[in-house]
């Protein structure tokens, strides 16, 4: 009985009220996009008056760079002039601006009705209605066709509300712009009417120091519109660079000394300064710059060198040093590097391991070059094979012994290292799985079967137990006791004495009972007090 | 179990409010024995209309396993739970063939049904089962039959696995694998009660009166109103909207953000997308609307999809929690066609 129920239209009028239902949709989304288009038209506004300062400079700098090349054919324009013209420059940038963003922007139909349906706090009721609005299963028997129907009714109610409540009235933006835009109109102005009294002789706003604003401040009799021109084209060569003693100073024979094809070393000692290591990877890798060392030499002119930048020049150096057995690491890898050098058991900073990725130039141009790189590739691989093979590899860079893989609970043991998950002798658990093998990451320990184990933290610190040197204590003779002394326990209540206390009472307690009756009633208080017995069992 | 029909415009109305009606009155018997957990109850409740599974997790002495018993009273039907051990078996809880001794005195093998063949479920601490257990439960959470040798149980409906967990205790747990947790449609939190709820708790759990719960509907009625929460239609705008929420959390895709690229290795399937649409519809049925929103699905974005990511080291190393990620992405995601002011 659907048609019978007061609650289901018959299906003109359910037709006749959709369409009535769109009517509202399209009145109210026509409502929707001009409040959508106002408020972006505010906001582009806002945006565009922001940008607008740095477009005060352009049109009168356009005047007055084409005054100048104008060669005096044009006489130069006044300060009002150029003030109108800054003005104008910013005034076209907004309108272009505003202009523009209001082409590009088309808000959605569905949008505009989201906006009423937002201000009515609807629960997108409208939008949900034009969506269904426009299916084909609409009128379908469907169980979700009579859900459609009805969230269209649901929404007709609202339409209604909607239609009469108007939309909040635009909130004006506060005409408040960016901090450096705020100042920068005024400045900007400032700047271009200082400058045109500046510039101008005896205060007349004449344009010559305007053209030559270089000139105009050694000579103000320059004021002929050809001599400022020549001296215009005669521009100032920069300032010459700081004489060679400003120069970081650098060894020029250090450069001539050091041969180009040298063999590779494969570790150069660091002398522990923090910047030394990386002064040796800078002059020893980058070929270019020993080139230029050796031909600022030869011709005996030091040219001023910048100081050698290792950070600056690795990223020039990435190419040459990398080699088919040596991967390229990232610079950053500090620890991974340190970890690799000391492993080969050399004590070298980040600068040898630096050079241990640098590759020969050409190999194939001395013997000598062959025979050391032969040699070094096989000790290479005989480094990397041992790597490879050995356990000390995640500890390698303490130079300790191999850790202890066996995951079988045992006592510690002297040189144990603490049980922090690798390998330690504690009865935590010792993880074995991939990340155990990437060197420097700190691996928490994991439970199998931990979902949620909650954070935790791990430090590993690769120091040594200190000695903290403490002042030994005076001796000091023992003085009385001062305080009170407390329950003292009896010396002698020692335990078989004990014993024969209680055996002695217990025998007391048994024998009054017995003689209770027998004995006189006195009121003296020593006369009850128990006789001991004849025997005691100790 | 009853005939259903497919409600017209008119009956859409009604059927909405007497799901309503339904939805209050279990609720009003579950809270007489839960106090406060009003989240909790409601997303128990959601999942158990809309056709899915629930796996509540808190700490020990929240209520978690009152909360489905009282779910079960209140809902009339059968009930019955499993407490999983490690050396509980897959036979334990599907059933096995156990010999028995007919009236003639001869043995025959018959089949006994396990506690996995009811309504209602309670996996009580169900990380305690070995892996081999839990995956029993895959089939009949997702096919609702089970298959036992050559036999195969269809299990009756409303059939609902009802699955606690307790994230602090871990020796002897096994953790659900993806393949599981993605067949649950909420996962829901279970915290810690509220200060103005202890005393009722303390009242209700420490005095001598023992509340009887009054069942408010049955069986044929839960199935009924499961059909009403699969007739409401969604509109194209919210199912965008889900789309977009699941693919935000798949690394890679358009709508991800950089944190989700960064911390998740694997993000939500479209069974997240479904289960999203299917717990909005009985929230927009809830909130007595006949369509469903943006705004449901935003709502129920934390249980639905909270349990469908994976977190890859980078993300644990930093802390990255699956919960922060799912807020990540509700931030990201914009409402559609949602006016920008």
């Amino acid at each position: 009985m659907p048609n019978s129920s007061p609650l289901t239209p018959s299906l003109p009028s359910a037709q006749a009220r959709n369409l009535r239902l769109q009517g509202h949709l399209d009145t109210l989304v026509r409502s929707g996009r001009r409040w959508l288009r106002g408020q972006h038209r505010r906001r582009a506004l806002r945006a565009a008056a922001s940008w607008s300062p740095a477009w005060l400079p352009v049109l009168p700098g356009v005047l007055l760079v084409g005054t100048a090349f104008s060669g005096g054919a044009v006489a130069a324009p006044g300060a009002l002039v150029l003030v109108c013209a800054a003005l104008l420059g910013a005034v076209l940038f907004i309108c272009v601006r505003v202009g523009w963003e209001q082409l590009r922007f088309k808000p959605a139909r569905a949008t505009a009705l989201a906006l009423h349906d937002s201000h009515l706090q609807t629960a997108e009721r409208l939008v949900t209605a034009d969506d269904f609005l426009k299916r084909t299963d609409l009128e379908t028997t469907a169980p979700h066709g009579a859900f459609l129907r009805a969230a269209i009714r649901d929404a007709d109610t609202v339409a209604h509300t909607a239609l009469s409540t108007p939309l909040p009235r635009s909130v004006r933006p506060p005409w408040r712009v960016e901090p450096l835009s705020c100042w920068g109109a005024p400045v900007a102005l400032a700047l271009i009417v200082c400058s045109h009294l500046f510039f101008a002789p005896g205060g007349a706003p004449d344009l010559a120091p305007f053209a030559a604003p270089t000139l105009a401040s050694d000579s103000n009799s320059a004021t002929d519109q050809g001599e400022v021109a020549r001296v215009a084209v005669a521009r100032p060569v920069p300032p010459p660079p700081p004489p060679p003693e400003a120069a970081p100073p650098q060894d020029p024979t250090a450069n001539v000394s050091r041969p180009v094809n040298r063999p590779p070393s494969r570790e150069q000692p660091s002398d522990g300064q923090p910047g030394s290591g990386g002064g040796a990877q800078a002059s020893g890798s980058n070929s270019g710059t020993v080139a230029a060392g050796l031909a600022s030499s030869q011709r005996g002119e030091p040219q001023p060198q910048p100081p050698p930048d290792p950070q600056a020049e690795e990223p020039a150096e990435e190419p040459k040093t990398e080699s088919k057995k040596t991967p390229r690491r990232p610079p950053d890898a500090g620890q991974m590097t340190v970890s690799a050098n000391s492993g080969r058991g050399k004590s070298a900073g980040s600068s040898s391991s630096l050079n241990n990725f640098e590759a020969p130039e050409d190999p194939d141009k001395t013997g000598e070059g062959n025979f050391a790189d032969a040699e070094d590739e096989s000790a290479e691989d005989e480094d990397e094979q041992e790597n490879s093979n050995s356990a000390s590899k995640p500890m390698s860079n303490r130079r300790d012994p191999p850790v202890d893989r066996n995951l079988s609970p045992r006592a510690p043991q002297e040189g144990d290292q603490p049980g922090n998950g690798r390998g330690g002798p504690g009865d935590l658990k010792k993880t074995r799985g991939v990340p155990s093998m990437i060197l420097g990451i700190p691996v928490p320990d994991r439970v199998p079967g931990m979902p949620g184990p909650g954070r935790s933290k791990v430090a590993q610190e690769h120091t040594r137990p200190t000695e903290e040197v403490h002042a030994a204590l005076d001796a000091q003779s023992r003085l009385a006791r001062s305080g009170p002394i407390g329950a003292v326990e009896q010396p002698d209540l020692l335990p078989w004495r004990r014993v024969l206390i209680e055996n002695y009472f217990l025998a007391v307690r048994e024998t009054p009972m017995a003689d209770e009756a027998a004995a006189p009633v006195s009121t003296d208080r020593t006369s009850t007090l128990p006789q001991p017995p004849t025997r005691i069992q100790p | 179990m009853s005939t259903v029909t497919a409600p017209d415009d008119a009956t859409a109305v009604q059927a909405s409010e007497n799901f309503r009606r339904v939805y209050r009155d279990i609720k009003f018997q579950v809270a007489r024995v839960m106090v406060g957990q009003e989240e909790v109850i409601d997303g128990v409740l959601a999942a158990l209309l809309a056709g899915g599974h629930v796996l509540l997790e808190g700490v020990p002495g929240l209520g978690k396993t009152l909360l489905v018993r009282s779910l079960a009273q209140a809902v009339d039907t059968q009930f019955s739970r499993i407490q999983f051990t490690p050396d509980m078996m897959p036979a334990d809880i599907q059933g096995t063939s156990v010999l028995l001794e007919n009236e003639r005195g001869q043995h025959e093998l018959r089949f006994q049904e396990g506690p996995l063949v009811s309504n209602l479920v309670l996996a009580d601490e169900i990380n305690r089962a070995t892996p081999k257990t839990q995956s029993a439960l895959l089939e009949a959470m997702q096919e609702r039959q089970i298959s036992v040798g050559r036999r195969t149980i269809k299990l009756e409906e409303p059939f609902c696995v009802l699955a606690t967990q307790n994230p602090v205790e871990q020796e002897g747990t096994y953790p659900l694998p993806e393949a599981q947790l993605d067949r649950f449609l909420f996962k829901l939190v279970v915290g810690y009660p509220l200060e103005k709820d202890y005393a009722s708790i303390l009242d209700r759990t420490t005095g001598d009166q023992e509340v009887t719960i009054v069942p408010a509907t049955h069986s044929d009625e839960i199935v009924r109103m499961r059909h009403v929460v699969r007739a409401v239609p969604v509109p194209d705008h919210a199912k965008r909207y889900a789309i977009h929420l699941v693919m935000a959390t798949q690394p890679g895709s358009d709508y991800a953000p950089a944190q989700v690229n960064q911390c998740v290795a694997l993000g939500s399937s479209p069974r997240g997308a479904q289960a999203l649409l299917l717990a909005a519809k009985v929230k927009a049925l809830v909130n007595g609307r006949y369509a469903v929103s943006a705004a449901d699905i935003k709502a129920v974005a934390l249980p639905v999809l909270r349990h469908r990511l994976v977190i890859n080291f980078h993300g644990q190393s930093e802390g990255v929690t699956d919960e922060t990620i799912v807020r990540t992405v509700l931030n990201h995601v914009a409402l559609p066609d949602e006016p920008r002011s």
